[in-house]
């Protein structure tokens, strides 16, 4: 596989603040062509703001801390400076659609636009390109809804309109950020379909943040497990939901409502995660964690490869303890 | 009192496309639903069904075409007072857009309590932080403005908004879509509480099946702005009458992978809203469609359990037994 995205130390931190205070990182991470990592964790852990400052697009009060970011360019991995990638390499799927869509823009002319920008067609092709996309998203009628303004879309029409923007890109790379929360399971289905299918035929690399925990299951070859901005466990998709190792994993998994169950209460993580400002010394999980001991209170852990398996990493002082 | 808050034969239609090319979108056709005090109703269907059109007219957003909404009784128009407005509440699909950017959560908070006179003034900041604590968010959140929260985050304060004013009806659109599982366990947790202890009630709109049958009592399934089934929520789950609804249930991704060959995808597109069309609306995608389909509309028949189609799937349970066909 050729190894198209390799960040190391990608941090976020607050612009102004008295001390260092950063909401994300350090964190390590890279894509290969045709695969999809999937990030996964608790709101507020700071998944957003990762997927954002690989394109630089952080919001004002924030900023990106040093580290390198390499991308695949003829063959070598090269330093390539993140606003340079907006669109052209990698393009994104932000979290809340509707603040995506210029409120003044048919959609079709939204989505026309972008299209023109990267391919340098002409305006008549334009259309009938972006009709195309709308239609690749599953949405109805693509011709008539077009002529559609923002304002007139539900949730889940506003989303795959996002979707089909960051398609017209045609990049190598795609950062999803809950694209089909506001899609009904059957939609969701054909979407991802779409994906894998950009993914096998085109090497579309792909990262995928979501909460839906069966969903990442399906489709993510590497997941990543983040709490309070930092990665606490990651590996193979099969292995992490076989063989969880981080307490926060399983404390994760044990939340998840079951389809097949309707009594019972759902068992929530105990406490709340902290704010950036408030990281806890030590390990962030600790304070909720059950197993925490004093060298947990005092040491940060380090993401490491565990014994039995090597592709899986877990950043936990008791990894291997007997459960 | 089976009927407390009742929706009867209601139509919304826009006109679109402007200028050159108007046209009638068809958004709701004659929807009606009856929900207990103190229940929670579930309503699931394909994007762009028409469940957050239904959701803004209840709540007084969106005027309806035809048809009418009745609260205890009483007709419940577009013009509502102070009080009618407290009453029903919204959790809106998109947090973000619903959430003033201007405003600290702390200063937006006070403003409605006070607003509305829900606690006494020198309790406002007491009340504020009793909210937070509610819905799993730290405090320090309370000086934040929208800008700089998480997305599920800003969910959880719209969560907030709705219930400081203690309503009676709280209609959640996609309340929990952008919450990771734990925190959802514990909004969901906390609303099942205030509809325990306070007989709220609740309309839940949403696509997550798995929650849809833990929180619902009762469940309507959408399709193109018509309700295709409705019944008791285990009914619905256990017994899915409808082909769409079998659809919809095959199609929810699982941790454990089911055997192959029982995964239905739908294979045709989904229809336009904007189309006119003759019999049933499921019938361009439904397996089992036949020549009536094409001709006649099914109407929505049974006992507690009902279904709109001419093929329903044949029931384990006798519920809809009674009123076997129409007419
Ligand atoms: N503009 C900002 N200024 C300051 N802090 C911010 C800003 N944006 C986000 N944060 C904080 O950074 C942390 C991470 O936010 P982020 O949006 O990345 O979370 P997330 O993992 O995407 O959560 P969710 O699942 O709720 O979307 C949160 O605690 C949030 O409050
Ligand atoms: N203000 C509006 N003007 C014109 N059309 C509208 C308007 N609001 C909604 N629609 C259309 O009405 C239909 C129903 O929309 P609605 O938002 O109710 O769907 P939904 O079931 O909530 O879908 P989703 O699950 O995607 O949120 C859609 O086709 C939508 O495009
Ligand atoms: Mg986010
Ligand atoms: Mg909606």
């Amino acid at each position: 596989m050729t190894r198209i995205l390799e960040i190391a130390d990608l941090r976020v931190d607050l612009s102004r603040a008295e001390r260092r205070v950063s909401p994300v990182g350090p964190v390590d991470l890279w894509l290969d062509a045709g695969e999809c990592l999937g990030i996964v964790g608790e709101s507020g852990s700071g998944k957003s703001l990762t997927l954002k400052a690989i394109l630089d697009l952080l919001p004002d009060g924030l900023t990106r801390g040093t580290g390198t970011q390499k991308i695949a360019q003829g063959g070598r991995l090269v330093p390539t400076d993140p606003r340079s990638l907006r669109g052209a390499k990698i393009s994104m799927i932000s979290q809340e659609p509707a603040a995506a869509l210029d409120p003044l823009m048919r959609i079709g002319d939204l989505i026309g636009e972008i299209v023109r920008h990267h391919s340098g067609c002409s305006w008549a092709e334009a259309r009938l390109r972006a009709v195309d996309l709308l239609r690749r998203v599953g949405v109805p009628d693509p011709e008539t809804r077009a002529r559609f303004w923002p304002h007139e879309l539900s949730g889940g029409l506003k989303q795959r309109v996002v979707i089909s923007m960051a398609l017209a890109c045609q990049s190598d790379m795609l950062l999803c950020d809950e694209p089909t929360t506001a899609l009904d399971v059957t939609i969701q289905a054909q979407i991802v379909d779409l994906l894998r299918d950009l993914q096998v035929n085109d090497g579309l690399g792909l990262i995928f943040v979501t909460h839906d925990l069966a969903l990442i299951r399906q489709i993510a070859d590497r997941i990543c497990i983040m709490y309070a901005g930092l990665i606490v466990e990651t590996g193979p998709s099969s292995e992490i939901f076989s063989n969880p190792q981080h307490p926060y994993t399983r404390a994760l998994l044990a939340a998840l409502p079951d389809i097949e169950q309707s009594e019972g209460r759902l068992v929530p993580i105990e406490g709340t995660p902290p704010a950036p400002t408030a990281f806890p010394q030590g390990c962030r999980f600790g304070p909720r964690c059950p197993r925490a001991s004093d060298v947990c209170r005092q040491t940060a852990p380090a993401l490491l490869a565990t014994e039995d398996a090597q592709d899986v990493k877990v950043a936990c002082h008791h990894t291997g303890d007997v459960t | 009192m089976s009927n407390w808050l009742s929706v009867q034969n209601l139509s919304v239609d826009f006109m679109v496309g402007g200028g050159l090319a108007p046209a009638v979108l068809r958004a709701l056709r004659s929807v009606s639903i009856d929900i207990e005090k103190g229940t929670v109703f579930g309503i699931v269907g394909e994007s762009g069904c028409g469940k957050s059109t239904l959701a803004r007219v209840l709540s007084g957003l969106t005027a309806p075409t035809d048809g009418q909404v009745l609260l205890d009784g009483k007709p419940l128009g577009m013009d509502r007072d102070k009080a009618q407005r407290r009453r029903i509440q919204m959790v809106f699909q998109d947090p973000g857009s619903s959430l003033n950017p201007a405003m600290s959560v702390c200063r937006m908070l006070s403003q409605l309590l006070s607003f509305h006179q829900i606690v006494p003034r020198d309790q406002i900041e007491a009340r504020c932080r009793a909210l937070m604590a509610q819905v799993n968010m730290p405090v320090d959140a309370l000086d934040k403005k929208p800008g700089s929260l998480s997305g599920g985050q800003r969910q959880r304060i719209a969560i907030a908004r709705a219930l400081a004013l203690e309503p009676e009806i709280l209609i959640a659109d996609e309340p929990t879509a952008a919450l990771d599982v734990s925190v959802q366990a514990s909004v969901l947790n906390l609303l099942s509480d205030l509809i325990r202890d306070l007989g709220m009630t609740m309309i839940f709109i949403s696509h997550d099946m798995a929650v849809v049958r833990r929180v619902c009592d009762r469940m309507a399934v959408m399709y193109l702005g018509q309700i295709v089934e409705t019944g008791p929520t285990g009914a619905v789950f256990e017994d899915p009458r409808h082909p769409y609804t079998n659809a919809l249930m095959a199609a929810v991704p699982r941790l454990v992978p089911r055997a192959a060959g029982d995964y239905q995808m739908l294979k045709s597109e989904q229809p336009s809203p904007l189309a006119r069309i003759e019999g049933c609306t499921f019938r361009g995608r439904c397996p089992k469609a036949g020549p009536v389909c094409a001709t006649l509309a099914p109407v929505l028949d049974g006992g507690a359990h009902r279904v709109s189609c001419h093929f329903p799937r044949a029931g384990t349970n006798p519920v809809t037994e009674g009123s076997s066909h129409g007419h």
